[in-house]
């Protein structure tokens, strides 16, 4: 603590550059945040994935709808325990930014097939008796402080026969997922009401959820699935939950190349410009190392001195970043894109990356300073 | 404080140092704001014994030690003045420019008694600065053999060297070398930083240090917000700070009008005579070398002769 007003004074001794060179790393470690932040939301995707269970999706685009009538033939599939179809809706709100996903299901089913999302059974039985009812996930409950009883107007991306794509529902239900982020938005309706009173695309699905007796066996009775509609009009691929989640996500390409590529080349330049400021700095207080060195400063501590120096300034300018991130990771969530909290892993990774850039960057000039001869210096050579 | 006959008086009477001007004169009036004051020198010296504690005393140190001003035996005193502080024998120093080796001194003898306050003269180039930053322990002898305060400083590693540095040696330069951004009080903490004393006793002796030069209430300033004796002042003070044995001066008063210049040398020499600093200072003017007790003259890397005189 005693150097601080050594250190605080070297690092602002040229204000004008300090700043830039802050304002800079603060930018790099906001980007790096965001990106990271996301790499690592969707890394998460298919990690608590269930190996009992398929997905039947169109050969040719994961969006491309499948016939209802698939369900039957499917169940037939020897090996396969239970099944059933999803179509629904993305919508919002009241506000745009209230984004939330519905899925258009036989709920009954569904909670067959995902156990580990938790309801009541008294509020499943209700949904059976309520064609125009919901089951919302406990943090959109929570978000929006509905209750039990509710009825919830949505405007959607589905047009309803009638014209209008606003949806009504009542809410009769809660669940709980033990975990994944992207669960927490969506809501669960009747997919016979569903059906029935859309505009477009009505017999259709999304998809069909498998559920299989023996995981060994998946392969095959994937191979299986996929045979029972080779050459019709809307040939299927199975696969696995955790493939089916990856193959999601690697239609937006292939986000985390990317991102790391982004974040390299971000810090690559950061480091030269940390480097550069580092370099000029030490250049410009030679004669004040030397008077350091001079009054019984040794070597090795105006070389501390000097990565002390460049580590603050890139641990607090990173930190000061990767706040900003924390803070502005929220509303990509809103966008649909990334979680509600950016990941503390992400902000470790940062800090540490931030004081690889300040060694890096200060070692140069550190070395400079500790190989100064007090003389020359003293005399400007 | 107030000057009677030429000699600076504290607000008790006591004697605190001679300067050899009428208390008339514009000089003696342009004195009054380093305002040295024994009630103010005399804090400053218990305050560094505990920081002399974390140093063994070499021989040298002790003689200092026993042989402050309040001490009332005068042959303790002459004990002192006769313990040479630094003694060097047949030093060489050749600098390597590009392609060119130059020999700037050639086989230095000389001896320095401890509380001497020598005049270095001589011819630009003649290499009063080299032998000045030898006997600071900043450059390192060629040949020859370097005592300084009891010990062989060309024989230490440069961590040794720097550690002695803070502990017996404070720099006083011509264009004062002050941290920019730093306050006087801060820029006067420098030597300490290095050393193991409590916030409360570094704050201490810098408040000694800064009242012993006169600059208590600028304590805050800036080296910008200070004239230039002022900041010359505050590299006193930082220079004494850590109860240094020696002081090596670099033309000190070179950047300073004559009146500021004559404050500093008047600092000087009540330092030399007060705390019994042993000051070697580097100078060109020949004013400034008649404040020294003994003046020395070099050129061409020889010593040319060594006149002794007393400072009026």
């Amino acid at each position: 603590m005693k150097f601080l007003p050594l250190l605080w004074s070297s690092l602002w001794r040229k204000k004008a550059r300090t700043i830039f060179t802050v304002l800079s790393i603060v930018i790099a470690f906001l980007l790096f945040g965001l990106l990271q932040g996301i790499n690592a939301w969707m890394s998460a995707f298919g990690t608590g994935s269930n190996a009992n269970r398929l997905y039947v999706v169109s050969r040719v685009s994961q969006v491309q709808p499948l016939p209802n009538a698939y369900l039957h033939q499917i169940d037939a599939v020897p090996g396969i325990k239970q099944s059933t179809y999803i179509a629904g809706f993305t919508g919002f709100y009241q506000e745009k930014s209230n984004t939330l996903v519905g899925f258009a299901t036989d709920v009954k089913a569904w909670f067959d097939l995902y156990p580990e999302w938790q309801i009541a059974p008294e509020q499943l039985a209700a949904m059976s008796r309520n064609r125009a009812g919901a089951i919302v996930a406990a943090p959109l409950m929570r978000a929006f402080r509905w209750k039990i009883g509710d009825r919830i107007p949505l405007r959607t991306s589905v047009m309803k026969r009638d014209g209008s794509a606003d949806w009504d529902f009542e809410i009769v239900g809660i669940y709980d997922v033990p975990s994944t982020q992207a669960e927490a938005n969506r809501i669960l309706v009747n997919y016979a009401y569903f059906d029935e009173a859309r505009l477009l695309e009505r017999g259709t699905a999304w998809a069909f959820v498998v559920a299989v007796d023996d995981p060994t066996r998946s392969a095959q009775i994937c191979a299986a699935v996929d045979a029972l509609f080779v050459n019709s009009a809307y040939e299927t691929v199975t696969q696995d939950e955790k493939a089916y989640v990856q193959g999601q996500l690697r239609q937006l390409g292939d986000v985390s190349l990317m991102a790391n590529a982004i974040v390299a080349a971000v810090l690559f330049t950061l480091l030269f410009l940390t480097g550069n400021t580092m370099m000029q700095s030490v250049r410009e207080r030679t004669p004040e190392l030397a008077i350091l060195k001079t009054v019984g400063f040794s070597d090795r501590a105006v070389t501390v001195l000097v990565l002390i120096e460049s580590v603050l300034l890139c641990v607090l300018a990173a930190s000061l970043g990767l706040a900003a991130a924390a803070a502005v990771f929220p509303v990509t969530a809103a966008l649909g894109i990334g979680g509600s909290a950016l990941p503390i892993k992400v902000v470790a990774v940062g800090l540490a990356m931030a004081l690889i850039l300040a060694l890096a960057s200060g070692l140069p000039p550190a070395w400079r300073a500790q190989r100064l001869v007090i003389v020359d210096a003293l005399a400007g050579r | 404080m107030a000057m009677t006959d030429g000699r600076f008086v504290g607000p008790d009477g006591q004697y605190l140092g001679t300067v050899n001007l009428s208390g008339s004169s514009p000089l003696a009036s342009a004195l009054e704001p380093v305002k040295i004051t024994a009630p103010r020198i005399r804090p400053f010296i218990p305050a560094h014994r505990p920081f002399n504690m974390n140093c063994p005393p070499s021989a040298a140190r002790a003689v200092y030690f026993s042989c402050k001003s309040t001490d009332p035996n005068p042959a303790i005193k002459r004990q002192r003045m006769t313990t040479a502080l630094v003694s060097l024998k047949g030093i060489v120093k050749r600098y390597v420019r590009g392609k060119q080796r130059v020999q700037v001194l050639h086989g230095i003898d000389l001896e320095i008694r401890a509380g001497e306050f020598l005049a270095l003269m001589g011819p630009s180039g003649s290499g009063k600065t080299t032998l000045l930053n030898l006997i600071g322990g900043i450059d390192r002898a060629d040949e020859g053999d370097l005592l300084v305060a009891g010990e062989r400083i060309n024989a230490l590693s440069a961590r040794q060297l720097a550690r002695w540095r803070a502990h017996n040696v404070g720099f006083v330069f011509q264009f004062y070398n002050l941290m920019p951004l730093l306050t006087a009080q801060q820029n006067v903490e420098l030597p300490l930083l290095m050393t193991n004393l409590s916030k409360r006793q570094r704050g201490a002796n810098v408040k000694a240090a800064l009242e012993l030069v006169g600059l208590a209430d600028r304590a805050t300033h800036k080296p910008a917000e200070l004239s230039g004796g002022q900041q010359q002042r505050v590299a006193i003070a930082r220079a004494l700070v850590a109860d240094p044995t020696l002081l090596v001066c670099d033309e000190p008063t070179g950047d300073l009008d004559r009146e500021m210049a004559e404050q500093i040398l008047d600092l000087l020499q009540i330092v030399n005579r007060e705390q019994h600093k042993t000051i070697i200072m580097v100078t060109h003017d020949p004013k400034a070398a008649e404040r020294a007790t003994r003046q020395l003259h070099l050129d061409k890397g020889r010593l040319l002769q060594a006149e002794s005189s007393l400072a009026a």
